[in-house]
């Protein structure tokens, strides 16, 4: 048994996880949860990397708290290495090293793709490879074949935008704020997913490609044109909207599963927290006897409970990183850093 | 000082592609290429970049939306391309905090789309590319000049 501290700042959020190995999630610990930016007292951006430097010492030792583990108690410290923002990665790994260094720990570099592949993980200790991953997120919406942990193939990928900008950019235009995933969601409840008809973007000819650039293109170009617009017509253009965005993911989905003869699904990232998704996966699963796995809600978006995982399925492989691994942005899925 | 140097009506976005396949050419001497695409969203913009890829010898289906990952980096044998995105920055602090500001001296393409947000703040002379709507397919089109004036003129 050890105890594993992971760190998570590929993006926005900045978050860290007390890992119990194998898998017991002892504390998850995310920025935008607690309220910290009262403590500043003043304006934080919402882009930033220097935000990061700023929350780390606070988000570290509310998830030591939380977990009621001392920092000498700790075995290892996984942290992500990329893709995400070279300044965003970078306050995470400094701040990781520099840690491994002072207490003399081992230090894993997780890619961070990979990790939201491990996410369901964390609540199926059995759950292994082969399946195929679905990862949807503000930034990435891929479709991979696992053949084993570390052995992956791209089978789809986004050609123009990620499926959660998507949600972000409609949910803005149709002025519904922000995050555009749930509110997109609660909005659709009293919508009529049926009033409008939206492609979703190489639908056709068992394409694994996706586009969402011409749906959220349509969606405006639908608002735009109506006289009327009350809010049960914004309800019906959400509902519709997100209706599209299920049907295109489910349909590649079943596609991908056919190609590849997998039987089992695991899905990652913040859009895997929608409902609705799950739901139409569930149900797609039922009929065809197929194995659906969803993280729980606070290991869809990006956290550090994951990363914790990842990084110390690795180390259980002999796999260490040194303290002079460089954080990549543009980290490919398969890849780990050097 | 602004000039308004080109202007065109694109009628798809195949069309919107080879426009930026045109620019490509037509900045075939520049070593330094700053271009700020203005137009709201679902106008054309990450499509027009497509083209601009695909005049340096880039895949147009490689280039997916930086929205959230701000700049994205493609390179060729013909150059390199920046494609920025300053959708969810509201400061000019921000792009000088993530490290964004060191790209403006770099040899390449750099096309940015929501680039207008920050106009007085670029260290160096740039092109605005101005995205309009005109019918469910057809956009308006058009490319102005903008240098900062000579202090003493």
């Amino acid at each position: 048994m050890s105890y594993v501290l992971g760190i998570e700042t590929s993006c926005d959020d900045t978050s860290c996880s007390i890992l119990k190995t194998p898998n017991q999630v002892l504390s998850n610990v995310v920025s935008t949860q607690v309220d910290f930016h009262r403590r500043f007292g003043g304006v934080v951006p919402e882009v930033a990397s220097r935000k990061h430097l700023e929350f780390l010492p606070l988000v570290v030792d509310e998830a030591l708290r939380e977990a009621g583990v001392d920092l000498s108690a700790l075995n290892l410290i996984a942290v992500t290495a990329g893709p995400g923002l070279m300044g965003s990665l970078l306050m995470g790994v400094s701040w990781a090293k520099t840690v491994a260094l002072l207490h003399s720990l081992p230090l894993v570099g997780v890619n961070h793709l990979e990790s939201h592949l491990f996410a369901s993980s964390l609540e199926n200790e059995d759950l292994r490879p082969p399946f195929l991953g679905l990862i949807i997120s503000g930034g990435h919406t891929e479709l991979v074949a696992v053949e084993e942990w570390g052995k992956y193939r791209i089978l789809g990928r986004t050609r123009d935008d990620a499926v959660g900008e998507a949600f972000d950019k409609v949910a803005k235009f149709l002025g519904l704020g922000y995050p555009g995933g749930p509110v997109i969601e609660k909005v659709s409840r009293r919508g009529d997913k049926d009033r409008f008809y939206f492609a979703g973007g190489l639908e056709k000819d068992r394409e694994l490609d996706f586009s969402f650039s011409g749906l959220k293109t349509a969606v405006i170009r639908t608002r735009k044109t109506l006289e009327q617009i009350d809010e049960q017509t914004i309800a019906d253009l959400a509902a519709s909207f997100q209706e599209s965005v299920i049907r295109t993911l489910v349909k590649k989905t079943l596609w991908a599963l056919e190609l590849t003869g997998f039987s089992t699904v695991v899905v990652g990232g913040g859009v895997a927290a929608n409902r609705a998704l799950r739901e139409a996966m569930h149900a797609e699963a039922q009929t065809r006897n197929l194995r659906v796995f969803f993280p729980s809600l606070p290991f869809c978006t990006d956290n550090a409970a994951m990363v914790a995982l990842c990084g110390f399925f690795y180390f259980t492989r002999g796999w260490e990183s040194s303290l002079e691994f460089e954080p990549n942005p543009r980290l490919a899925l398969g890849e780990l850093p050097v | 000082m602004k000039r308004k140097i080109d202007f065109f009506l694109s009628r798809s976005p195949e069309e919107t592609q080879n426009f930026g396949r045109e620019i490509v050419k037509g900045l075939a001497r520049e070593k330094n290429v700053l271009l700020l695409l203005q137009g709201d969203l679902g106008v054309g913009k990450t499509c027009l970049v497509k083209g601009i890829a695909s005049g340096l010898g880039i895949s147009p289906d490689e280039v997916v939306s930086p929205t959230f990952s701000l700049i994205n980096e493609y390179r060729s044998s013909q150059g390199k391309l920046f494609h920025m995105d300053f959708y969810r920055l509201d400061l000019w602090q921000e792009v000088v905090d993530l490290g964004i500001e060191e790209y403006f001296e770099k040899e390449g393409i750099i096309a940015v789309e929501w680039g207008d947000k920050f106009i007085d703040y670029y260290p160096r002379p740039f092109w605005v590319i101005s995205f309009n709507w005109v019918g469910e397919r057809e956009r308006e089109i058009t490319v102005t000049r903008w240098e900062k004036e000579k202090e003493n003129s």
